[in-house]
This record gives C-alpha cells, sequence and structure tokens, in this order.
C-alpha cells in the first residue's frame, strides 16, 4: 500500500522539478539576458552624452572663432567703408581738377583776347628789347600769339615775343610759357596714358609626357588587376574590422558571462550568443587569410607586368 | 507519515524554487533601474541636443572664414585702388593749383 502511495509523490516531484527547472532556466535566464541588454544600452547611452558632452565643448570653440571672426569681417567692412570713403573723397578731387582746368582751358584764351584787344593803341613810352635795341615812343598797334606789332618814333615793327622785354611778354602771356600753353600741356599730360607693360601670359606647359611603355593588352591587364588590387585591399580591410567588432561583441558576452556568474544565474543565452560571435569572428578571419592569398598573386602578377615594362 | 513525507518534499521544493523567484525579481528591479537611468540619461542627451543645434558648425565657419576671405580681398583691392587714386589726384592738384593761382593772379590784374 505505502509502495503505492510513493509512485505518484514521485511522479509529482518530477512534475514540480520540471515547472521549476523550466521557470528557472527560461524565465530568469531572459531576465538576466534582458538585464544584460539593458545595461549595454545604458551604457552606450551615457557612451553617447560623453560624446555630446565633447561635442558641445567643441561647438563652444567653435562658437568663440566664430565669434572673433564676426569680428574680423566688422573690423574689415569698416575699414572698407573708410577706403570708400577715401576713393569717394579722390573722385571728389579729380572732379574738381578736372572742371577747374576745364573752366581755364576755356576762359584763359578768351580773357588774353580781351586783353589783347584792349591793348591795342597803348602807349608804351621808351622800351628797350631783349636784343638791345631801344624804341622811342612806343605805342602797341596789334597783339598776336607770337608777336606784337608796334608803332615807335622810326616806324612800325613786329617784334617777336622771345625779343620782347620780360614784364611785356607776362602781361600779354605770350610765347611757350604762357598760362594758356600751360594749362594745355597740363591737360595734354592727364591725357596721357600710364605706362603698364602687362606682362604677357605665360604659354601653358606642354602636354604630359606620354606613355607608360606598355602594350595596349598589358596595359588593359594592369588596370584590370590594380583595380582587383584596390577591391581585395578594401574586402581585407572591411573583413579586418568585422572581425575586430565580432571579438569586441564576444568579449563584451564575455564579461555578461561572468556577471551572470557572479549572480548565479543562468547564462545559456549568453553563451549562444558568445558562441555566434567567436564563430562569426573566425569566419571573419578565414575570409582575410583567402583575400590576402588572392591578393598576394596578384601583386606577383603586377610585379611581372612591372618587369617587363622595364625591359 | 505519508502526509508528512509529501509535506516535507513539497516544503524542499518551494525552498529551491523561491531563490529563484528571487533572483528573477532582482534582475527585474536592477533592469528597471537601468531603464530610468537610461531615460534620464537620453533626456540629458536630449537637451544637450537642443543646445549644440542652436550653435554654429564647422559649416558655418567655413562659410564666415570664407565671407572673411572674400571682404579681405576686397578691401585689400579697395585699398590699393583708393591710395593709389587719391595720391594721384594730389599730385595733379599739387601741380594744378599754382597755374591756378598764376591765372586767377592774371584775370584779376587785368580787372577781367
Amino acid at each position: 500500500m505505502e509502495n503505492k502511495a510513493w509512485a505518484p509523490i514521485l511522479v509529482l516531484l518530477f512534475i514540480m522539478s520540471g515547472v521549476f527547472a523550466f521557470y528557472y532556466l527560461e524565465k530568469v535566464d531572459k531576465a538576466n539576458a534582458d538585464f544584460q541588454n539593458a545595461k549595454l544600452i545604458t551604457e552606450q547611452a551615457h557612451e553617447s552624452l560623453r560624446v555630446r558632452h565633447e561635442m558641445l565643448e567643441s561647438r563652444k570653440k567653435l562658437a568663440a572663432d566664430h565669434n572673433a571672426m564676426l569680428q574680423k569681417i566688422q573690423v574689415a567692412e569698416t575699414r572698407q567703408k573708410t577706403l570708400e570713403q577715401t576713393q569717394a573723397d579722390a573722385d571728389k578731387k579729380q572732379r574738381s581738377v578736372e572742371g577747374d582746368l576745364k573752366y581755364w582751358i576755356g576762359a584763359m584764351p578768351s580773357i588774353r583776347q580781351k586783353i589783347w584787344q584792349a591793348a591795342s593803341g597803348a602807349k608804351l613810352g621808351d622800351i628797350t628789347l631783349q636784343s638791345g635795341k631801344s624804341l622811342k615812343n612806343a605805342v602797341i598797334r596789334k597783339v598776336e600769339e607770337k608777336s606784337i606789332s608796334i608803332i615807335h618814333s622810326e616806324g612800325i615793327g613786329t617784334i617777336p615775343f622771345d625779343d620782347l622785354p620780360k614784364d611785356l611778354i607776362a602781361r600779354f602771356d605770350l610765347g611757350d610759357n604762357s598760362l594758356v600753353r600751360q594749362f594745355e600741356q597740363f591737360q595734354e599730360s592727364l591725357a596721357e596714358k600710364p605706362k603698364n607693360a602687362a606682362p604677357v601670359a605665360q604659354a601653358a606647359p606642354a602636354t604630359a609626357p606620354s606613355a607608360s611603355g606598355m602594350s595596349a593588352m598589358d596595359e588593359v591587364r594592369f588596370k584590370d588587376l590594380k583595380f582587383r588590387q584596390a577591391d581585395l585591399q578594401s574586402k581585407i580591410s572591411a573583413s579586418r574590422q568585422n572581425k575586430n567588432n565580432w571579438d569586441d561583441q564576444a568579449s563584451r558576452i564575455s564579461s555578461q558571462i561572468s556577471d551572470s556568474k557572479s549572480r548565479g544565474v543562468p547564462t545559456t543565452r549568453l553563451r549562444e550568443d558568445y558562441q555566434k560571435a567567436q564563430a562569426q569572428s573566425q569566419a571573419n578571419a578565414a575570409a582575410v587569410l583567402t583575400f590576402e592569398a588572392e591578393l598576394r598573386k596578384i601583386l606577383v602578377e603586377l610585379d611581372v607586368l612591372s618587369a617587363r615594362q622595364s625591359r | 507519515m505519508k502526509h508528512s513525507s509529501i509535506l516535507l518534499l513539497l516544503l524542499s521544493l518551494l525552498s529551491f524554487s523561491l531563490p529563484g523567484c528571487n533572483k528573477h525579481n532582482i534582475l527585474r528591479q536592477e533592469r528597471e533601474k537601468l531603464d530610468a537611468e537610461r531615460e534620464a540619461v537620453q533626456a540629458q542627451i536630449a537637451e544637450l541636443d537642443r543646445t549644440i543645434q542652436t550653435m554654429p558648425d564647422a559649416f558655418n565657419l567655413v562659410a564666415l572664414q570664407r565671407r572673411l576671405e572674400e571682404v579681405e580681398k576686397k578691401t585689400a583691392s579697395v585699398e590699393a585702388e583708393a591710395s593709389a587714386k587719391m595720391k594721384k589726384w594730389e599730385d595733379i592738384e599739387a601741380r594744378f593749383l599754382p597755374l591756378k593761382k598764376q591765372a586767377e593772379a592774371f584775370r584779376e590784374k587785368n580787372n577781367l
């Protein structure tokens, strides 16, 4: 009787043990995986916050540079305005000089003409010419550009301006140094263009030296090998990067397993993830080896082509 | 005897189960703490992002650098032009003024 009673007790015991094992292995394992995941995400959030702080510091520096640059621009713009004012003053001066010159170019001949006309019949008395000759009771008959016609005690004579006394030359504005002539010369000097011998642009350099010296086929082959070399190098680099990432992942999971073990919780899922990470790492390591072997072949081929070209 | 044995078995099972329940609860509570911490950190990140967005970035600085270069280039060009022009017309004026004075004196002397 007692033996029969123990059977259901043992069955119940097995069922309860099974439930417990399921609960412990599944629920606690899942809770542990969730916890580790939450821990990882929180660490990443902290890392992200740290990066943001660094970015903020960097932006603060940029803002300081930005403000300094704005101040520089303001200073430069102020300077530019001052210079534009200087330019405006120069323009004003130019207009003033050109306007005055234009006025005197137009007015001076007519002023002189009036003086010449008014001088007709003016008595000069006795005058001594620059040649030393004296003229008695001289009276002006007519004034012209380069001479004066004078009536004097000995008759009528036309005296060239360079023989006239200096006071008469100045009075009637005669000769090459007359004001009219000086204004004209001044205008001519302004009209002269400044000498600016612009340097002639240098001729374009000769075209690049041609030719690798390879045959067309070799050149195509060479280009193809170079492309493949670049492709393999990028693949090797990517695979190494992947391997490193998976190694990091495995290392992180390993530390999570240690952490879980210290808590006394199951690590079934974490161990599965660790094995996956290790498998991926190994696969990437194998890929790197394969790519490196291919790359070595290509380098040999490239060496052969280069040697052929140098011959 | 039979009932006491069953009870003893149940009690021993319970004593094994309790730590499991407890661990589950501890893990859940710690995860909730981490979640709360993460939310706080994310709020700080969002706040920092908003602040960062209002600040000038490297692109602004490059644009400003270009603007500064342009302004400085223009200033240098205007400076050279303005000073050269001013000097030129000051020289011309210095040569012209004596001539102008002579002409004015000539006109005044002749009452015209």
